[in-house]
């Protein structure tokens, strides 16, 4: 029988080696290849800037850096590979991957290039094949400068914005042209978001920013955020969420009202994410981040850990910058590191008075 | 693990000695749509499965190259001779896959049935979603068909529901080994009993082929590219730990044994695996240890290894010695080096290499390519010598498939085909 003390060392020991990491659910760091029969993207070219869910489930996204990837994932049924799409055109930052109905639209420098969207192979036990189809010939460029980010409005419409400029464009193949510009005040920081009626911005001077597609107004709120502060923006019942440094804030449009969710313990905010059943998930710090849940009715906020993948790829994630959740309510994640992979993570199902 | 310093894929010597080949359609079933099946049956005559897996309510033509007309014979309509309708509404009895093997004592060519041709009027069919519908495939036959007589002896359902990837045969002990498709199980079947004993699942990704070593034991591969090792005497299943070799940027998964082939001494076995850039491997069983096994080479040509490749497009098979002591073998070849466009139709040819079985060095004798406008002649199953020590290749590939043959300018005789291969 072990002594009182050494039962004691064994618990702190415990504590500080082990309950640094995730204490809940379970995450899975996908390597960006087939895995087994490919290899992965080039590590200094894998670090993931922008990813969405596409209407098919098909997760897409593109990384950072001189040579910019574009890369679409299958995790469905008997799928489970992430590829290479391709290389992106022309010259500067890829910053968003936007979904339209039957291509993918990404946006690089002043330029948004189309993409077919992958076709789920015949089988991936054998004889598999995954086309990689070049990009579209034609793109559509913007002449106010380097694209921020955009969003997919609906069908091929997308919203976009550079420094000066907010931007609607129809990405319908060689019919592609900007519906409508707008002047965009103080730049932005971080990504849009999609919105019941419009988009949504943090600009420089922290200042958060609603546009209505409809009327094409723009609204202004100012929150209080500091404007060097990259900020994730997701909403929650109705409510646009901000998380910058190390705060979340929650502001509801419909009556402009807003108030602080969360101050987690470590900043920057990198990531942000409403979950199917109400909970947000954010990942915040800076060599290692670490995830925080907060429970919207009751604020109350946690830390979850030091993400790790034991299971597949044995992988320890420190640095996101995208998040986003999945068809089947996981959180998908998109890492940005060297070697970076596409993580899913599954939150613990709580048990409930039913169960 | 010794590894030999060939070549690049691509440093292949083109040969100045050339063989002609020709090529024969299956033209009497136009649905045929893979010859998977090739072997060399036990009176030394070429036997061709002409399998039907992509049209629904078919079956597999059994069929022999005759030597005497330079055509081909129909045989046997599966179907039929099982008692098993190609219209029944089941998953049809489709196609012999690796599965034919001789019998050198009486006559016999043994074969087993393979699953995933659709039931009439179904656009397609998963063993899986069929599992537990009244359209699941009735299983895999045991056949024996007798080659002096051509006519068929008898038939057993040796896999009931699921079909039988590869065959070999103990002719010593009157055992057939198996490998069961979707469930990947190993099957022994005794033929004396008439019995099958399942002795257990294997992984998913199912091997493609079973051989015997000299010691009769019968040796395989599972998923992760381990030899796995049967020995009837204990009847046990046993991992080697002897992993198959593969590319860097591969980790070993999938890389199960697509064909193998003993060499004329039946001291060593040559083998390649089922998985893009497949390598050739020299093997050496012993009585008493796991055998020794020799990296010879990847065989294909470089690519670019960001892609997951097919293994249709990237692909080796039709494993085969010479009269003359060589071993014979096709590897799938673009028509164009590297870099190529990564679209599902790349024009490509099966290129037939001659392989020094001690050095490894290796070069190209033949070009096999469908009479135009046809298609590709990339894809090769299986290989096989002939009475008069001609090699024949399997084709997969545009409808109706049928098969190469090799003229390799042998010496007159009658035996020419010997020693017959025993597995699939």
């Amino acid at each position: 029988m072990a002594s009182d003390k050494t039962k004691d060392y064994i618990a702190k020991y415990s504590e500080i080696q082990r309950k640094t990491f995730l204490q809940e659910g379970y995450a899975l760091a996908l390597p960006m290849c087939f895995p087994g029969d490919s290899v992965s993207i080039d590590p200094d070219e894998s670090r993931i800037n922008d990813l969405i869910l596409a209407s098919d489930n098909s997760i897409y996204g593109v990384t950072d850096g001189e040579k910019a990837h574009l890369f679409g994932a299958m995790t469905r049924d008997v799928t489970g590979f992430v590829f290479d799409m391709g290389l992106i055109p022309g010259k500067g930052t890829a910053t968003a991957v936007v979904d339209g109905i039957k291509d993918v639209f990404v946006c690089r420098g002043s330029a948004i290039y189309r993409h077919e969207k992958l076709m789920p192979p015949f089988d991936c036990l054998q004889e598999w094949f995954i086309d990689r189809a070049p990009f579209a010939d034609d793109c559509l460029s913007v002449d106010s400068g380097s694209i921020l980010h955009a969003v997919g409005i609906e069908g091929n419409v997308l919203a976009g914005i550079t420094a000066s400029e907010l931007f609607i464009a129809d990405m319908s193949g060689k019919k592609s042209r900007i519906l409508y510009t707008d002047k965009l005040d103080s730049g932005n920081s971080g990504h849009l978001l999609k919105t019941e009626d419009g988009i949504a911005g943090v600009n420089k001077k922290g200042v958060l920013w609603t546009f209505s597609i409809g009327n094409k107004k723009f609204e202004k709120n100012d929150l209080g955020l500091k404007g060097e502060e990259r900020a994730c923006l997701c909403v929650s019942g109705g409510r646009i969420l901000i998380g910058a440094g190390n705060r979340i804030i929650s502001f509801d449009p419909r009556n402009r009202t807003s108030g602080l969710l969360a101050e987690l313990p470590l900043a920057p905010l990198t990531t942000l994410a409403a979950m199917s059943d109400g909970r947000i998930c954010a990942t915040s710090g800076k060599e290692i981040e670490h995830l925080f849940e907060v429970d919207v009715p009751t604020a109350i906020m946690r830390d979850l850990g030091v993400f790790v993948s034991v299971l597949a790829a044995r992988r320890y994630g420190y640095n996101f910058r995208t998040s986003l959740v999945g068809s089947q309510g996981e959180l998908i994640l998109g890492e940005y590191d060297r070697g970076a992979h596409l993580w899913l993570y599954f939150p613990k199902i709580r048990k409930t008075e039913k169960g | 693990m010794q590894t030999f310093k060939t070549d690049k894929a691509m440093s292949v010597v083109m040969e100045n000695r050339k063989y002609d080949t020709a090529f024969y359609r299956f033209n009497k079933w136009p649905d045929s749509d893979a010859c998977w099946s090739l072997s060399t049956g036990p009176d030394g005559r070429i036997y061709a499965a002409a399998c039907v897996e992509i049209t629904p309510g078919s079956t597999v033509y059994l069929t022999r190259y005759n030597d005497q007309t330079n055509s081909i014979d129909y045989l046997l309509e599966m179907d039929k001779a099982l008692g098993d309708p190609r219209d029944s509404g089941r998953a049809t009895q489709c196609k012999i896959h690796y599965s034919f093997v001789p019998d050198s004592r009486n006559g016999i060519l043994y074969m087993a049935t393979h699953l995933s041709g659709p039931p009439k009027g179904r656009a397609s069919f998963s063993p899986w979603h069929s599992w537990y519908g009244n359209e699941m495939f009735r299983g895999s036959v045991l056949l024996a068909y007798d080659t002096s007589a051509d006519k068929a002896l008898w038939h057993d359902l040796m896999i009931p529901k699921q079909g039988c990837r590869c065959l070999c045969f103990d002719q010593k002990h009157d055992l057939f080994y198996a490998l069961s498709y979707p469930l990947d199980h190993f099957i022994v079947y005794d033929l004396a009993t008439r019995e099958s004993y399942d002795m257990g699942r294997i992984g998913s990704v199912n091997c493609q082929a079973i051989f015997l070593d000299r010691f009769n034991r019968a040796v395989f591969a599972d998923d992760q590219g381990y030899l796995v090792r049967y020995d009837h005497t204990n009847r046990k299943l046993e991992r080697l730990f002897l992993r198959l070799p593969h590319e860097h940027f591969q980790t070993g998964w999938h890389s199960v044994l697509y064909d193998a082939v003993a060499s004329p001494d039946n001291e060593r076995v040559y083998f390649i695996t089922w998985i893009a850039d497949s390598h050739l491997i020299r093997y050496t069983p012993q009585e008493k240890g796991p055998g020794i096994l020799e990296d010879m080479g990847r065989l294909t040509q470089e690519r670019d290894p960001t892609v997951p490749m097919s293994t249709y497009q990237n692909h080796c098979g039709g494993l085969v010695f010479g009269n003359d002591g060589m071993l014979y073998m096709v590897a799938a070849k673009w028509e164009r080096d590297f870099p190529v466009p990564l679209t599902r139709d790349i024009p490509a040819y099966g290129s037939v290499l001659r392989i020094d079985p001690e050095t490894g060095s290796r070069s190209e004798v033949a070009k096999l390519r469908r009479p135009s406008p046809e298609g590709s002649g990339h894809y090769v199953s299986r290989g096989a010598r002939d009475r008069n020590g001609d090699i024949f290749f399997g084709h997969v590939g545009t409808v109706p498939v049928g098969f190469f043959k090799m003229k390799m300018n042998v010496e007159e005789g009658r035996d020419n085909h010997l020693p017959l291969r025993i597995w699939g």
